[in-house]
């Protein structure tokens, strides 16, 4: 059994540890200042949003801007099936909120806001009710900002553009956030369970964030288990744990595992034969061509239909284009109905034909990353149903089969 | 030959070159109004609007070459190239020399729009808005057939077509065919307090 | 399934508006050197050029009023309504 350390103290179920059990459990959050940057580094700490990106390195680039940063702490958790951030925030926001009163102070910034999508109502209240119990300068003039329940409104770009004036769509970079963000100051967008590590690297050191973790990783990561497994939802596991094991954390599978989809909807789909040997982390995983993304392990059961599963996830990407360039628009949506077609009349030559062609014309092509995100997954799709993409049968006559993976 | 020859040419090519280039610009607002007949691909009117743009060079060409080789008027071929430095009828040649130049520019950033990249080349093509009228005052002011009524009636057609083309262009919105999906996208993730 | 034709059909309907684009810009062309033919001729007739000791014109003449016949002391004709001389008075009087 794992050691806990995020989600470690009491019961989940219990909802959020106040500001007193934080403290008697954990002591007070540390002080210093340049140190804590240091440790960070040595801790290899990489952002649990999606990316993947060396935290240290993002600090750095933020304070090298010069003026004074804004801190946006991003709990807005637009991929459906993720819960991690949300079983954060409504559990342990203590944590999340050390961790951006030690960026705040390392970079001394100007502004924390706190970003959590609109619908999270729980976990708004929790962070809402943590902030107010904090005494920290910084944390007082803290504000709350609601993300706007689209996909793509947790992106940072978006995110900034909301803190900045207030409508949640991505921009273009450049600039880089960590350039020019909120009203034009260096910004820091960072995933709360990124900053909930910082708040433990912060008390303990490097040394101890890398005692745990298997296989040669450091650290722990929250996963979201989804799927085909008994017990779905939220696990904290040692970097390196592989994902047949995170799977027996989430109660086994249910049904014989056909592929993994790994990292969420701007993940991969993996065969499972293959995706039950791959460590849980984000550089073994690199170098094997995949991602951990935002954590979520996705499973799906030899019943359920990948063609349809990926048709469904691609109609889905594809209506949350946020229209601002053609090829994402429109290269998406046509993609999308030609996978939508294979899925509901089955295979034919020319669609299938249509998917590989577009998909390079439009990869890199769009303003934003959104595409190449579908993209990926399309191409991870063709290659791990390649034999059900070539002779799937048509749907429309049966009934529809069921979401293989329900959205959070 | 008769030595009038010349002379009715480079008239005669310029009124027609007027015409084309009125048929070029409407065209050419067409294209970024996306206006495309009924059963026709996408690219017809942007690839017809390209095609008659060349042949029009080719007329504008005859237009300049008769001009400057006429002797009766002994422009000299610095006229052709440089505004207002022919002797004769120096402010109107001037202007025409202004427009040849600018529709020569057009032309070139157009077939090399692949090197120049999508920008340079837009930028330059709204020149097209100066050169039609600066042609038009042109042949208005220096072209002898101008005041004729056969020619004048004809220049009238032009500047109406032009001028209904541009402002119905102007006025007709967004010729983005994301404008409503991305309003509406924007509209989603807007929670400004005052809407 | 009916999607080869689609594709067919998408290919075909470009093959017609490619020759339909080379039909107009030819006739487009055609009509063009036509029209300076025209234009050419309408001019001539109505402001014609200067005439110099040369020989016979190889435009048709299709207007009567042409000022282009008679000798050199005529001036250069300007207007198709024939102009009053120079120096020539009709009128009777006596300086």
């Amino acid at each position: 059994m794992t050691r806990l350390r995020l989600l470690s103290g009491p019961d989940l179920s219990l909802g959020a540890e106040s500001m007193h059990a934080h403290v008697q459990r954990l002591g007070p959050p540390p002080m210093a200042r340049a140190v804590l940057l240091g440790a960070i580094e040595r801790s290899g700490l990489t952002g649990r949003g999606g990316a993947g990106f060396p935290v240290a390195r993002k600090w750095h680039s933020v304070s090298a801007a010069g003026s004074a940063p804004v801190i946006i702490v991003n709990g807005a958790e637009g991929e459906p099936q993720s819960l991690k951030d949300r079983v954060l925030m409504t559990t342990r926001p203590h944590l999340i909120l050390d961790g951006a009163l030690i960026a705040a102070r390392v970079l001394r910034a100007a502004e924390i806001a706190i970003y959590v999508g609109e619908h999270h109502h729980a976990a708004w209240t929790a962070m809402a009710a943590a902030l107010a119990e904090r005494p920290e300068p910084e944390l007082r003039r803290a504000r709350m900002a609601a993300a706007p329940a689209r996909y793509v409104a947790g992106e940072s770009s978006a995110a900034v553009n909301f803190l900045s004036s207030s409508i949640g769509t991505p921009t273009s970079k450049p600039p880089e956030p960590h350039t020019a963000g909120v009203g034009g100051a260096p910004t820091l967008v960072q995933n709360v369970e990124t900053l909930a590590h910082v708040a433990l690297i912060g008390r303990y050191g490097a040394e101890w964030y890398r005692s745990a973790g298997r296989r040669g990783a450091a650290g722990t990561v929250l996963l979201t288990a989804a799927g085909a497994v008994r017990s779905p939802g939220v696990l904290e596991v040692e970097a390196g744990t592989t994902v047949a094991e995170a799977v027996e954390m989430a109660g086994g599978a249910a049904g014989s595992p056909r592929a993994v989809l790994l990292g969420g909807y701007f993940g991969s789909w993996v065969d499972a034969r293959q995706a039950m040997e791959l460590p849980l982390d984000q550089a073994a995983l690199r170098q094997a061509g995949y991602g951990l993304g935002c954590g979520v392990v996705g499973v799906i059961s030899e019943h359920a239909c990948g063609v349809c599963e990926t048709a469904r996830i691609m109609a889905y990407l594809a209506g949350e284009s946020s229209a601002q360039c053609g090829p994402c628009f429109f290269g998406l949506r046509a993609l999308s109905e030609a996978c939508s077609r294979i899925a509901a009349r089955g295979t034919n030559r020319d669609d299938l034909a249509r998917l590989a062609r577009w998909s390079s014309e439009v990869r890199g092509r769009g303003a934003c990353k959104h595409p190449d995100g579908a993209i990926i997954l399309l191409q991870s799709a063709l290659r791990t149903f390649g034999d059900e993409f070539a002779s799937h049968p048509a749907h429309w006559r049966n009934h529809p089969s069921p979401a293989a993976m329900q959205t959070a | 030959m008769n030595d009038q020859l010349l002379w009715y040419t480079t008239r005669a090519a310029g009124a027609v070159s007027m015409i084309m280039l009125t048929g070029v610009v409407v065209l050419g607002v067409m294209s970024t109004l996306r206006a495309t007949p009924r059963g026709l691909p996408r690219f017809f009117t942007p690839a017809l609007h390209r095609n008659i743009a060349l042949v029009t060079l080719v007329f504008l060409a005859l237009h300049v070459v008769t001009a400057v080789v006429d002797p009766f008027t002994s422009l000299g071929w610095t006229a052709a190239v440089i505004p207002f430095s022919s002797y004769y009828r120096t402010f109107w040649l001037g202007l025409g020399t202004i427009a040849f130049e600018l529709l020569l520019a057009i032309t070139v950033t157009s077939l090399l729009r692949g090197l120049l990249g999508h920008g340079a080349w837009r930028a330059i093509h709204w020149l097209t808005y100066a050169a039609w009228p600066v042609a038009i005052v042109h042949g208005l002011g220096t072209g002898t057939d101008a005041w004729s009524p056969w020619l004048f009636t004809l220049t009238c057609l032009c500047v109406g077509a032009a001028a209904f083309v541009v402002v119905y262009r102007f006025t007709a919105g967004s010729t983005d065919p994301l404008a409503a999906q991305r309003a509406s996208f924007r509209a989603g993730v807007d929670r400004r307090p005052d809407r | 399934m009916r999607n080869p034709e689609n594709v067919q059909s998408r290919i075909s309907a470009r093959d017609r508006a490619d020759r339909l684009i080379n039909q107009l810009t030819a006739g487009a062309a055609i009509a063009a050197l036509g029209a300076v033919g025209v234009f050419g001729v309408v001019g001539a007739s109505t402001i014609p050029g200067a005439t110099t000791a040369s020989t016979a014109s190889t435009t048709t003449s299709t207007s009567t009023s042409s000022s282009s016949t008679s000798s050199g002391l005529q001036p250069a004709g300007g207007s198709v309504t024939s102009s009053s001389s120079s120096g020539v008075v009709v009128s009777g009087g006596s300086h």
